[in-house]
Formats: structure tokens, C-alpha cells, sequence
């Protein structure tokens, strides 16, 4: 199915939730803030939230140092 | 005690900018650029980024360089929750003013890991574009190159 996510297009599996989308990415939960739909996602729940089709995701990324 | 009221409400504006928030959007980001000779330090932070909020504390501890070089700072939050940066700006008191990203500024700069640094010239063209807190050192050392 198509979402959005950071302003483009891409294709996921059905019924994946934020966690295993994160997993998929191979992002660690700790220093990402991820918004669906312009709401932000509360980290506890990113193993109970699927995600849907044309849902608009943000994954925003903490970077220190660099 | 109303001429020291008065006497405080004068002094306030006096001490920083970031108690207000402002929206932005690319139009005036490139007004701001162009309305000085020097270049423009764009930092883009979020109120849940920890590394954001010490790189914009770090930032402000170095005020007297900014302005010796005529480097403008406009911090800009990516959070969709304008309140929480409202509330965030009303507690802080930085020399550069804090805007909320109105105008997808976001999308525009790639701004998806912050703290972003755009590093913009007197005609609004980017010099350069950084992800990470850098230190100060790094951070002047890249201003001046």
C-alpha cells in the first residue's frame, strides 16, 4: 500500500505498525519522533499503531554531534 | 511602582527576541537574508529534540560573535504543535528570534534531521546545509569558509 512519508511517496506491507515501520528502516525508536497525520505518535504506542493506507508519516531524527 | 512597570515593559523587548513567536515562511526567511550584508544562520529544531535545544542554548551563548560578524540567527521549530513551541519561547530569552515554520520551510530544506543548520548568504542563496549540534568551533569554522 502507498503512504507518504517526509514528503514522498513509498510502498509498505498492509497492517505494519509504527514500531516494526521503524525496524523496516532500521531506525532505533530513541531518537526519532515519528507524526502520522500531523499528530505525533506517543512512543509506548508505536507497537499498537497500524499504519494505513495514504497515511502521511513524518520521522523526524535527532542528530547530535556530526 | 507604575513608572517601574512601564520601565520593565521597555526593557523587555531589550533583552531577546524569543518570548515571541512568529510563523515564517520562505518569503520572509529570504527578506531576512537580504536585509543585511552578512549571512544567515537558519537553525531548524524541534521542542523534543534534546541536541536542538543545547545547540540553540550553545548558539546563544555566542551572541557577540554573531553580531561582530553580522551573522543573523533565525531558529525555526518543525513541531506541528504550536503551542508547545509557544510555551517553549515564553520560557527561554535568546538574542535570535524562535519562528514556527508556516510555510513548509520543513519540506524545502529537507529538514527531517534536526538540528538542521542552512547557512544562507545576503541573496538567500544556501551556502551551506548541516545536520547535528555542531560546537561552536566547527560551527565558526564553517561560517568562515
Amino acid at each position: 500500500m502507498k503512504v507518504r512519508l517526509n514528503g514522498k511517496d513509498i510502498e509498505i506491507n498492509e497492517n505494519i505498525t509504527v514500531a516494526e515501520l521503524l525496524g523496516i528502516l532500521k531506525l532505533s525508536d530513541k531518537n526519532v519522533v515519528v507524526e502520522i497525520n500531523m499528530n505525533i505518535i506517543p512512543k509506548e504506542d508505536y507497537a499498537n499503531i497500524i499504519i494505513q493506507e495514504n497515511d502521511k508519516l513524518e520521522i523526524i531524527h535527532f542528530v547530535g554531534g556530526g | 511602582m507604575k513608572e517601574l512597570s512601564i520601565l520593565l515593559l521597555l526593557l523587555v523587548p531589550c533583552f531577546g527576541f524569543s518570548s515571541k513567536l512568529e510563523d515564517i515562511d520562505e518569503t520572509k526567511l529570504l527578506n531576512i537574508a537580504r536585509s543585511h550584508k552578512g549571512k544567515t544562520l537558519v537553525v531548524f529544531w524541534g521542542v523534543y529534540c534534546p541536541y536542538c535545544k543545547q545547540y540553540l542554548k550553545n548558539i546563544n551563548e555566542s551572541s557577540s560573535y554573531f553580531s561582530s560578524k553580522d551573522i543573523k540567527v533565525v531558529a525555526i521549530s518543525v513541531d506541528y504543535d504550536r503551542q508547545l513551541v509557544k510555551n517553549y519561547a515564553l520560557q527561554t530569552n535568546y538574542f535570535f528570534p524562535l519562528y514556527y515554520d508556516a510555510g513548509r520551510l520543513k519540506k524545502k530544506y529537507n529538514a527531517y534531521y534536526i538540528p538542521l543548520t542552512v547557512i544562507l548568504d545576503s541573496k538567500g542563496e544556501i551556502e551551506d546545509t548541516f545536520p547535528g549540534n555542531k560546537t561552536m568551533d566547527k560551527l565558526k569554522e564553517l561560517l568562515e569558509e
